[in-house]
C-alpha cells in the first residue's frame, strides 16, 4: 500500500517537474519572454512577432525535441540494462550511440556531401543502422566475457573505436560540413526544427508503445531467462525485440541530436532507487518523464551558463551523470560484498 | 506425463540415454544418482529448457514441444539450482510472479492472484518474509521463496532440482510434508534429491540414473530388495550396509 503511494506521489512530481522544464525552456533564453506573452504567442493574433518566431521556430521545436529524446534516451537505457541482466548499461556508454554517429557521419559526408540530397528518414535509418552494428558487437563480445565490468570496458572502447572513425570523417569533409558534423558530434539539441519534432514523436511514440506493450515480459526477465520462458515468454522473440526497440530509441536520439551520455545510464537507475520497485510496468514511463526532465534541465544550462555561448549538452549530462554511475558502482560493489 | 525413449544431453553429447516413463497424475518421482550423472539435465529437458536429443515427452496427450509456451507455463513450474537477483524485488513479489502466466496485456495481477500468492506463501511458511527484499535474503530463504514461486503458478506438474539445498533439517522435513500435501491434491512432482533418506521416504518411485546414462525407475521397496544403490553409486559392501542402516533408522 505504501508503495503504490509512493509511486503516485513520484508520478506527479515527475509530471509537475516536466512541465516547469518545458516552460522554462520556452521562457528562458538570450530573449526573455515571459509566460503570457508565449501563451499570446501561440494561442492568439495578438503579442510581439519576433517573440512569436523565436518561440515556434527555435524554443518550441527544441523543447519538444529535447523532452521525447531525453525520454527515449532512458527507456533505451533500461532495455539494456534488461537485456544484458546489468544495472550499468546504457545506448552511451557500450558504444550503441557512437556507432550510430558514426553511421550518420558518413552517410552525411558521402551521400549529402555528394549529393546534397538529405533527409530525416535517411539519418535516422543510417543512426539505426549504426547502432544495430555496434549493439551486435557488443553481445558478441557479451557472449564470451559475462564479467559485468569488462562488458562494458568492451563497449567504451567500440565507443572510441566510432569515434575515431567519425573524427577521421570529420577531417576529411568539406569546410561547410565540418561546422555542422563537428557540433552535433558533440550532441546538441540546437538545430531542432518541427519536421524533426514530428519525426521523433512518431518514431519514440511508436517506440514506446511497444516498449509498454513487452513490460509483462521485461517484468519475467527480472527472475532471469530461465523462469521467464518457464512462465511463458518467448525469451529469443523477446530480446530481439529488446535490442531493436533500444537501437531504434537510442538511434533516433542520435541522429536528431548526436550522442548525449549518461541519460540512458543514470535516470533509469535513479528512478529505481526512488520508486524503490523494478517493476517495468511502472519504471518504464517513470523512466521516460525523468529522461525527460534530466534532458530539458541539462539543455537549458547547456543554452544558458555561458550565454551567449553554448556548450554541448553531453558536458551538462556528464558533469551529473557521471557521479550518478559512480555512486551507481559503490553501491553495487558493497551489495556484493 | 510421459517420457517415450527419452535422451538427453548438451550438444551431441547424449548424457542419459532411453528413459521410458508413465508417470501419474499426483506421483511423486525422486530422481537419484552420482553427481554429474544427468539429472539436471533430464530435469532441465523434460521441462522445455533444453532441447531433447531423443524421444519425445508428453503431457497429457501432446508434445512438449508442441504445447505453447504460454499453455506450457500453465501446465508445468520449475524451481532450478540457478541463483537468480533480482533487483528491488520483495519476497512477495518474486512469489507473485509465478502468476504471470495466468495475466494478460500489461501483467496486472488480479485478486485471484494474490489470493494464489497468499495461499503458496502461507504453505511455505514465508509469511515474515514477504515484504523483504529477495537479495537481502538467506540462500535458505530464497529456496523457499522460490519453490513457493512455483507452487503459485499451480502447474499439473511441478519440477524441482535439488529443492532440499540451502535448507536445514527442519525446513527439509517442513517441505516433504508440503510435496506430499500437494501431491496429495494431484499435482505431479519430479525432482532431483541427494538426501536418500528423504527420497525413499517421500516418493512413490525412484529414477536412478548411473553414471553410464542408463536409468532404471523402481518404488523406493524395491530398490531396497533388489540391491540396486550399491551399484548406483558404486559402494562397497561395508558402505552399502551403513547406507542401509541409515535410511532404515530414518524410515
Amino acid at each position: 500500500m505504501e508503495n503504490k503511494k509512493r509511486t503516485i506521489y513520484v508520478f506527479i512530481i515527475l509530471i509537475l517537474l516536466a512541465g516547469i522544464a518545458f516552460i522554462s525552456n520556452i521562457c528562458i533564453g538570450n530573449v526573455e519572454i515571459s509566460l503570457s506573452d508565449v501563451l499570446k504567442a501561440l494561442f492568439s493574433e495578438e503579442g510581439n512577432e519576433k517573440s512569436r518566431i523565436i518561440i515556434t521556430n527555435i524554443r518550441l521545436p527544441r523543447s519538444a525535441m529535447t523532452f521525447l529524446l531525453g525520454g527515449a534516451l532512458a527507456v533505451s537505457g533500461f532495455l539494456l540494462q534488461t537485456y544484458f541482466s546489468n544495472p550499468i548499461a546504457g545506448p552511451y556508454i557500450l558504444g550503441i550511440s557512437s556507432g550510430a554517429k558514426m553511421m550518420v557521419a558518413i552517410v552525411l559526408v558521402v551521400i549529402v556531401g555528394k549529393t546534397g540530397y538529405s533527409s530525416n528518414m535517411m539519418l535516422v535509418l543510417a543512426a539505426f543502422a549504426g547502432a544495430l552494428l555496434a549493439t551486435g558487437f557488443i553481445i558478441m563480445i557479451s557472449k564470451v566475457v559475462r564479467n559485468m565490468a569488462t562488458l562494458l570496458a568492451a563497449g567504451i572502447m567500440v565507443g572510441y573505436i566510432c569515434s575515431a572513425i567519425t573524427d577521421f570523417l570529420i577531417a576529411f569533409a568539406d569546410d561547410s560540413d565540418i561546422v555542422n558534423l563537428h557540433s552535433w558530434s558533440q550532441g546538441s539539441f540546437s538545430g531542432a526544427n518541427m519536421a524533426g519534432v514530428a519525426y521523433s514523436a512518431v518514431i519514440v511514440g511508436g517506440g514506446f508503445l511497444l516498449v509498454m506493450l513487452l513490460s509483462k515480459s521485461l517484468d519475467a526477465f527480472r527472475l532471469g531467462e530461465t523462469y521467464a520462458k518457464s512462465m511463458g515468454i518467448n525469451v529469443k522473440v523477446c530480446r530481439i525485440l529488446i535490442i531493436m526497440l533500444s537501437s531504434v530509441l537510442s538511434a533516433c536520439v542520435t541522429a536528431f541530436a548526436g550522442p548525449i551520455s549518461f541519460i540512458g545510464i543514470a535516470v533509469p537507475f535513479l528512478v529505481r532507487e526512488v520508486l524503490k520497485s523494478s517493476k517495468p510496468l511502472i519504471l518504464i514511463p517513470a523512466s521516460f518523464l525523468a529522461g525527460s526532465v534530466f534532458c530539458m534541465s541539462s539543455d537549458l544550462l547547456a543554452r544558458q551558463l555561458f550565454a551567449p555561448t553554448e556548450i554541448n549538452i553531453s558536458a551538462v549530462t556528464s558533469l551529473f551523470g557521471a557521479p550518478i554511475v559512480i555512486i551507481m558502482i559503490i553501491k553495487n560493489s558493497h551489495y556484493r560484498n | 506425463m510421459r517420457l517415450d525413449n527419452v535422451s538427453v544431453g548438451y550438444k551431441k553429447k547424449i548424457i542419459v540415454r532411453d528413459v521410458s516413463i508413465e508417470i501419474s497424475k499426483g506421483e511423486i518421482i525422486s530422481l537419484i544418482g552420482p553427481n554429474g550423472g544427468g539429472k539436471s539435465t533430464l530435469l532441465k529437458s523434460i521441462s522445455g529448457q533444453l532441447s531433447l536429443l531423443g524421444g519425445s515427452v508428453y503431457i497429457g496427450k501432446d508434445d512438449i514441444r508442441e504445447i505453447p509456451l504460454k499453455e506450457m507455463s500453465k501446465n508445468l513450474s520449475i524451481v532450478t539450482t540457478e541463483r537468480i537477483t533480482p533487483q528491488l524485488m520483495t519476497a512477495g513479489d518474486v512469489v507473485l510472479a509465478g502468476r504471470l502466466p495466468y495475466t494478460e496485456g500489461f501483467g496486472l495481477f488480479s485478486e485471484n492472484d494474490k489470493k494464489e500468492r497468499d495461499k503458496a506463501v502461507k504453505l511455505m511458511k514465508i509469511e515474515p518474509l514477504t515484504g523483504k527484499y529477495f537479495s537481502d535474503m538467506s540462500d535458505g530463504q530464497k529456496q523457499r521463496t522460490l519453490i513457493a514461486r512455483a507452487i503459485c503458478q499451480t502447474p499439473d506438474i511441478l519440477v524441482m532440482d535439488e529443492p532440499t539445498s540451502y535448507l536445514d533439517i527442519r525446513h527439509r522435513m517442513e517441505l516433504m510434508d508440503v510435496i506430499k500435501g500437494l501431491a496429495g491434491d494431484g499435482m505431479t512432482i519430479i525432482m532431483s534429491l541427494h538426501e536418500l533418506e528423504l527420497a525413499m521416504a517421500v516418493s512413490d518411485r525412484l529414477l536412478l540414473i548411473y553414471e553410464d546414462g542408463n536409468t532404471v525407475c523402481e518404488t523406493p521397496q524395491n530398490v531396497i530388495k533388489k540391491g540396486l544403490i550399491k551399484d548406483l553409486y558404486d559402494l562397497d559392501d561395508k558402505m552399502y550396509q551403513k547406507v542401509l542402516t541409515y535410511c532404515s533408522i530414518v524410515n
